[in-house]
């Protein structure tokens, strides 16, 4: 298995760009973003915004933090900064949308479903759509949030995924519980499913 | 809040069925491949000190026939509130009408891939860009500070 990266070696790396972006170098920044907007995204997507709205919830974040620049000194604040913004802001939009939604065009379905459809799962890798089903039998909830804690970077992660069980309003299943009922799931499932070579 | 035993339980093989999430969300719903750009393309003339207006509606105005279509955009501010309506003009290019309110004479630009347009609003905070060449696009109001907007493509 590949892609565990080492924690440090990252977190130093970030450190440094944060730094040269606190100071004025439009490069560090530019690397950054770079680095954490397919987090923003699938945070914004996770919330059941659809592609557009999503684009311009990392927009805005990522303009908003020219402004919030000089408060951020620790790559794990700069993750927690830009986690939370993202996700209430896409939250508060998700809400407005559900809200102004005209009644009659209610029965034409939920929200889409911010999953992949039918045509990006035929061409996903057989591990992935193996792990697509699993994910599917957890509770919604627990697929958001897996989804987002998947690309926290991993230095960050105890902070912010502590941050994360924190939903509006509600007392959500912990991030923990919801990764135990997954790994169960993975150990458990048919292992002929697993076997199936792409 | 900190939760120091649920810390502790993170180990290495949470991190791989963690992995195995991110490649399958990395896989089946990336972000498109221009998001970075445009970001990088907004950030670029934004300051601490300039405001940024959030966009709050977008509307694809009916279009009698054919593909061309009208967009009109919403971008909302603490001080001031820019409405912009795109309408396909020549190949390649689109007009872009703004009216800014509560309406006033003011700087306006309008950042393009090409090269900055400049313009001014009416008294009635009007203004217009007849030929922007498609792509990405950033407006930039200058008042008492600088105002811009996020980048659109058009």
């Amino acid at each position: 298995m590949t892609g565990v990266s080492q924690p440090s070696a990252t977190n130093a790396r970030f450190g440094v760009l944060l730094e040269s972006a606190r100071a004025g170098d439009r490069a560090g920044l530019d690397e950054i973003v770079s680095e954490l907007t397919p987090m923003l995204w699938h945070i914004a997507r996770a919330q059941g915004l659809d592609p557009d709205s999503s684009s311009d919830v990392v927009q805005n974040t990522w303009l908003s933090l020219v402004r919030s620049l000089s408060d951020i000194r620790t790559p794990a604040a700069l993750t927690g900064w830009l986690v939370m913004v993202t996700k209430r802001e896409a939250w508060r939009i998700a809400r407005a949308r559900r809200a102004e939604r005209p009644v009659d065009t209610a029965d034409l379905g939920e929200d889409p479903e911010p999953g992949p459809g039918p045509e990006q799962l035929a061409v996903a890798a057989d591990t992935n759509r193996r792990l697509w089903a699993l994910l599917r039998r957890l509770p919604e909830r627990c697929q958001r949030l897996l989804r987002i804690i998947a690309f926290v970077p991993r230095p960050d992660y105890a902070a912010i995924s502590a941050d994360l069980d924190v939903p509006h309003g509600t007392i959500g299943p912990t991030r923990g519980r919801c990764l135990a009922r997954l790994r169960r799931l993975l150990e458990t499932a048919t292992p002929d499913d697993e076997r199936r070579e792409p | 809040m900190t939760t120091p035993e649920w810390h502790q339980a993170v180990d290495d093989s949470d991190f791989v069925v963690l992995q195995q999430v991110r490649d399958l969300w990395a896989a089946v719903d990336p972000p498109p491949a221009g998001l970075v750009d445009w970001v990088r393309f907004a950030m670029e003339p934004t300051t601490p000190e300039a405001e940024v207006l959030k966009m709050s509606g977008r509307r694809e105005l009916a279009a009698a026939r054919g593909d061309e279509h009208t967009r009109s955009i919403t971008f909302d501010g603490t001080a001031l509130t820019v409405i912009i309506t795109l309408t396909p003009a020549a190949e390649d290019a689109v007009r872009v009408d703004g009216w800014i309110t509560p309406p006033s004479a003011l700087h306006v630009e309008l950042r393009t891939s090409q090269g900055t347009l400049s313009g001014t609003s009416d008294e009635r905070g009007r203004f217009a860009f007849d030929q922007v060449c498609c792509g990405l696009v950033q407006l930039i109001v200058r008042h008492n500070g600088d105002t811009l907007t996020p980048s659109i493509v058009v």
